[in-house]
């Protein structure tokens, strides 16, 4: 009786053991796309994509999490996308124009940096937010640009 | 007041607590752990009947600070979504950082809680295995002992019921967090920035500090094999230091593994080492760190049996118990391993 007793705590044991972390990934197979550096939601309006030079993509949240990501990387990234506030259009991040305003995009992070694709919309949200254009070394990515 | 079916919870149980504590205290100072001298009469009646009401309100309190436990964790989940820029409970954490007047008290009232509920969990773990040992006795020689854990249990307690409850009753709701994921304040603060300094990105680190965690607790479980394998006889007093002293290496290595390794591969964000985020996006890992516990804490309560509930009485049922309970200690070493690995071999 004992030795029954012992088998099925020590079946119970493997199942929970064996059963739980291949159920919890088989759960999780079909997961939406996360931030990959704070593991958050991406609002597609502020989505930044990293392209390193082996073609790997990552995707971030916003300018900032990409930013603190590529500071890490010892490799410069192949390529950067960033998404135009006005049209959530995809556009280069060399081609982008960044405003640092009041508004926080992403208040987990707390960035306030926002891109737009051309100057009218950049300067329209730096006049109504309190904004300024960034520029020079002050641009984000300036260490990760191809 | 955030005010949501955890909070009702916690506030209830709290406040449960908070009643049956002092009297735990009180039928302890009281004397229904003391040993019953007469028998057979209407006075040891009495103190039995006490004794049994003694017991059961322990237990009680017991059972209510083992759900307690959790239970903070699922409220402060619960509180995630009330501020926009936290994304987890690290975030729901630094409410109140910096703040005056009551709700600066925030932060502190959860380290406090932090380390009081697994300290409550020892305590009564221990407070059990003595009252088992005391049950099969013949003149009861360990009520003093017993009773004496009882007024530790019930003051740490009482004191943890009462953090709970000011943390549910102070206002925070206005409150804008510093930080709301552990990610985005490492980087800004730079000073504990393990996270960006990039030395614990290192590959090496993290497999140095693999090998340590793997290689530590194999020692360990070996340890305990060769430490219970002879039936009736009692590990000595060097093995068990030695094995107690194997289980807080095992606990400080594991606890680094956790958040430098397990994390950010459980999660696929390199850069993120908040344990935190398990309950809510890996929590079968939960179920993993929860059996590695058990683990540290069946060793625990061996020692307390083996030093604490030490008498003439109770000599031969001492190896018995030990070894049972660092059987129990090394299961769930084993089981927190294979677990563990199987979870970053999926992710």
């Amino acid at each position: 009786m004992k030795v029954v007793g012992s088998r099925s705590l020590l079946l119970v044991g493997l199942l929970v053991v064996v059963g739980l972390p291949l159920l919890g990934a088989w759960l999780r197979r079909h997961q939406s796309p996360r931030c990959a550096l704070d593991g958050l939601a991406i609002d597609r309006r502020f989505q930044v994509r990293v392209v390193e030079r082996t073609g790997q993509a990552h995707c971030f949240c916003c300018v900032r999490c990409a930013s603190q990501w590529l500071a890490r990387q010892a490799v410069p990234a192949g390529a950067v996308y960033v998404t135009d506030e006005a049209t959530s259009a995809e556009i280069a991040a060399e081609r982008a124009i960044f405003v640092e305003s009041a508004i926080v995009g992403q208040p987990t992070t707390g960035n306030r940096v926002h891109v737009f694709r051309t100057e009218a919309d950049a300067l329209m949200h730096a006049r109504a937010f309190a904004g300024q254009i960034l520029t020079d070394a002050d641009r984000p990515f300036a260490r990760g640009r191809p | 007041m955030i005010l949501n079916g955890y909070a009702i919870l916690v506030l209830f149980a709290a406040g449960l607590r908070l009643l049956l504590a002092p009297l735990v205290v009180g039928l302890a100072l009281a004397g229904s752990w003391r040993r019953v001298q007469a028998e057979c009469t209407k006075g040891a009646e009495r103190h039995e009947d006490r004794h049994y009401l003694a017991m059961s309100l322990t237990l009680l309190l017991i059972l209510l600070n083992l759900l307690s436990w959790p239970l903070v964790y699922l409220l402060l989940l619960s509180y995630v979504p009330h501020w926009s820029g936290v994304m987890c409970i690290y975030g729901v954490m630094e409410v109140g950082a910096g703040s005056t007047g009551a709700t600066g008290y925030l932060p502190a009232l959860l380290r406090f809680l932090q380390l009081s509920k697994p300290l409550l969990l020892f305590l009564g773990g221990g407070w059990l295995v003595l009252y088992v040992l005391n049950r099969q006795t013949r003149t009861a020689p360990l009520m003093q002992r017993l009773a004496i854990m009882l007024l530790l249990l019930g003051t740490l307690a009482a004191a943890d019921a009462a953090a709970e409850l000011a943390y549910v009753v102070i206002p925070k709701k206005d409150e804008v967090p510093s930080a709301g994921c552990c990610t985005t304040a490492f980087g800004n603060r730079g000073g504990p920035a393990r996270l960006a300094s990039g030395s614990l990105d290192d590959g090496g680190h993290r497999r140095l500090l693999s090998a340590a965690y793997y290689g530590c607790n194999l020692a360990l479980i070996l340890g305990m094999t060769v430490g219970t394998r002879r039936r009736h006889r009692l590990p000595g007093s060097l093995e068990l230091v030695l094995m107690l002293f194997g289980g807080l290496i095992v606990l400080a290595i594991g606890s680094l593994f956790l958040v430098d390794v397990a994390v950010p591969t459980l999660l696929e964000l390199p850069y993120h080492r908040c344990p935190y985020d398990l309950i809510a996006q890996v929590p079968e890992a939960v179920v993993a760190v929860t059996i590695f516990l058990a683990g540290c804490f069946a060793l625990g309560w061996a020692a307390v049996a083996r030093w604490c509930g030490r008498c003439p009485e109770t000599e031969p049922l001492i190896p018995g118990m030990v070894r049972g309970l660092l059987r129990i200690s090394r299961w769930g070493f084993i089981g927190s391993l294979i677990m563990m690995t199987l979870e970053l071999a999926l992710a």
